[in-house]
C-alpha cells in the first residue's frame, strides 16, 4: 500500500491536471518546449493600498505537478510560458515568462511548483 | 489668482501641449488606475505645488514680493517583459535560437526602469527649453525671474500583476514674483449703505442707498 504522501502527490492527476487543467506550454532556458497541463488562474484578490479594500487583480498563476515536468523551473531563471487567454483547451496562447519580481513557489511536500507570471510582448 | 497657481495650470498646459503622444497628463486621479491603463506610451505625468518660501521683512504692502516655488512632477510607468516571443513560439525555431531569445528578454523591471529614464529625459528637455523660459506667462513685466529642476528621483519597481509599475519625480523650482492685491471678500448681495446726511431741510437725513452688483 502506497503511504499517504504518495497518494497525496497522485491525487494531484485529478487536481490539477484533471478536469479543470488547462494547456501550458514551457519553453526552458536551453530552448527545450514542454506541452504540459495544468490549473491555471488569472486573478487574484488583493487590497488597493488607497483605500484598503479588497480588488481583483490580473495575476496570472499556473500550478503544475513537479513529477510531470522533466525540469522544474528555479527562481532567477527565464522560461516562456504560454496560457490560454480565456480558461478554454481551445483557446488562442498568450505570452509570458516567470516572473523576476517572484520565484517560483514549490509545495515540495506535496510535489506541485506555482509559478507566477509577468506580460511578455514582441520586441521591436 | 497667485502667480504659483498661474504657472501651474500652465505647466499643465505646457507638458499636454509638448506630449505627442508619448504620455499623458492627468490631473488629481478620482480613482487608482489600473497598470494596463498606463502601458507604454500611456504613462502618466501629474504637476502639484509642492511648497514656496518668501523672503522674509522685504515685501512692501501691496507687493510684489518674491516667491521662490517648488513643482512635483510626479511621473508614471508601466511595462512587460519585451523579447523575441516569435522565436521563443516559431515551431521550426531550433532550441539554441530559442535560448538565444529566452536570454535576451528584457524583464518588466528593466522595461519600466528603461521606460522612467526616458520618461525623464523628456520632462526635463520640456521644462527647461528655451521656448518655455516665462512658463506661459507674458509680460513685461515677467513674473517667472529663473527656473530650475532641483532633482529627480526613481523609486523601486513594484509587480502589479502581470506588470510592473515605476514611480519617480522631478522637482521643479522656479523664482516668482507674487502681487498682492489683497482679498476680495464675497459681495454681500444687494449691500444697502445707509449713512446720516446732513442736508439743510431735510428731515430725515438718511441715504439709504441700495447697492446691486452689476
Amino acid at each position: 500500500m502506497p503511504n499517504l504522501r504518495e497518494l497525496a502527490e497522485s491525487d494531484l492527476a485529478t487536481t490539477l491536471e484533471g478536469e479543470f487543467a488547462l494547456p501550458v506550454e514551457l519553453v526552458d532556458p536551453d530552448g527545450v518546449e514542454y506541452q504540459v497541463t495544468g490549473q491555471v488562474l488569472y486573478e487574484t484578490t488583493s487590497l488597493d493600498p488607497d483605500t484598503v479594500e479588497p480588488i481583483v487583480v490580473n495575476d496570472p498563476v499556473v500550478t503544475l505537478r513537479q513529477s510531470s515536468l522533466p525540469r522544474i523551473p528555479k527562481g532567477g531563471e527565464t522560461w516562456g510560458v504560454r496560457i490560454p487567454v480565456t480558461p478554454s483547451t481551445t483557446a488562442e496562447l498568450d505570452d509570458f515568462i516567470i516572473s523576476s519580481t517572484k520565484a517560483p513557489e514549490t509545495g515540495g511536500s506535496i510535489g506541485f511548483i506555482r509559478l507566477y507570471l509577468e506580460k511578455a510582448k514582441q520586441s521591436l | 489668482m497667485m502667480e504659483f497657481r498661474i504657472i501651474k495650470a500652465n505647466l499643465v498646459t505646457i507638458l499636454g501641449d509638448a506630449a505627442a503622444g508619448r504620455y499623458q497628463v492627468v490631473g488629481y486621479p478620482g480613482q487608482s488606475k489600473a497598470a494596463g491603463e498606463i502601458l507604454g506610451n500611456l504613462r502618466t505625468v501629474q504637476v502639484f505645488y509642492d511648497s514656496g518660501n518668501f523672503p522674509k521683512g522685504k515685501a512692501s504692502l501691496t507687493g510684489p514680493t518674491r516667491h521662490e516655488v517648488t513643482y512635483s512632477i510626479n511621473l508614471l510607468v508601466a511595462s512587460q517583459a519585451a523579447g523575441d516571443i516569435a522565436t521563443i513560439n516559431n515551431p521550426e525555431a531550433t532550441p539554441s535560437q530559442k535560448a538565444t531569445a529566452l536570454l535576451e528578454v528584457q524583464t518588466s523591471a528593466e522595461q519600466a526602469d528603461a521606460s522612467m529614464d526616458e520618461f525623464f529625459n523628456i520632462i526635463y528637455q520640456i521644462l527647461m527649453d528655451a521656448d518655455n523660459t516665462e512658463l506661459g506667462t507674458t509680460g513685461p513685466p515677467f513674473a517667472v525671474a529663473d527656473r530650475w529642476v532641483e532633482g529627480m528621483q526613481k523609486d523601486a519597481p513594484l509587480p502589479k500583476g502581470e506588470y510592473v509599475t515605476l514611480t519617480g519625480s522631478l522637482q521643479f523650482g522656479c523664482q516668482l514674483t507674487e502681487q498682492v492685491p489683497g482679498d476680495t471678500t464675497a459681495p454681500t448681495e444687494n449691500p444697502i449703505y445707509d449713512n446720516t446726511v446732513d442736508i439743510d431741510g431735510d428731515d430725515i437725513e438718511q441715504t439709504g442707498v441700495t447697492v446691486q452688483e452689476t
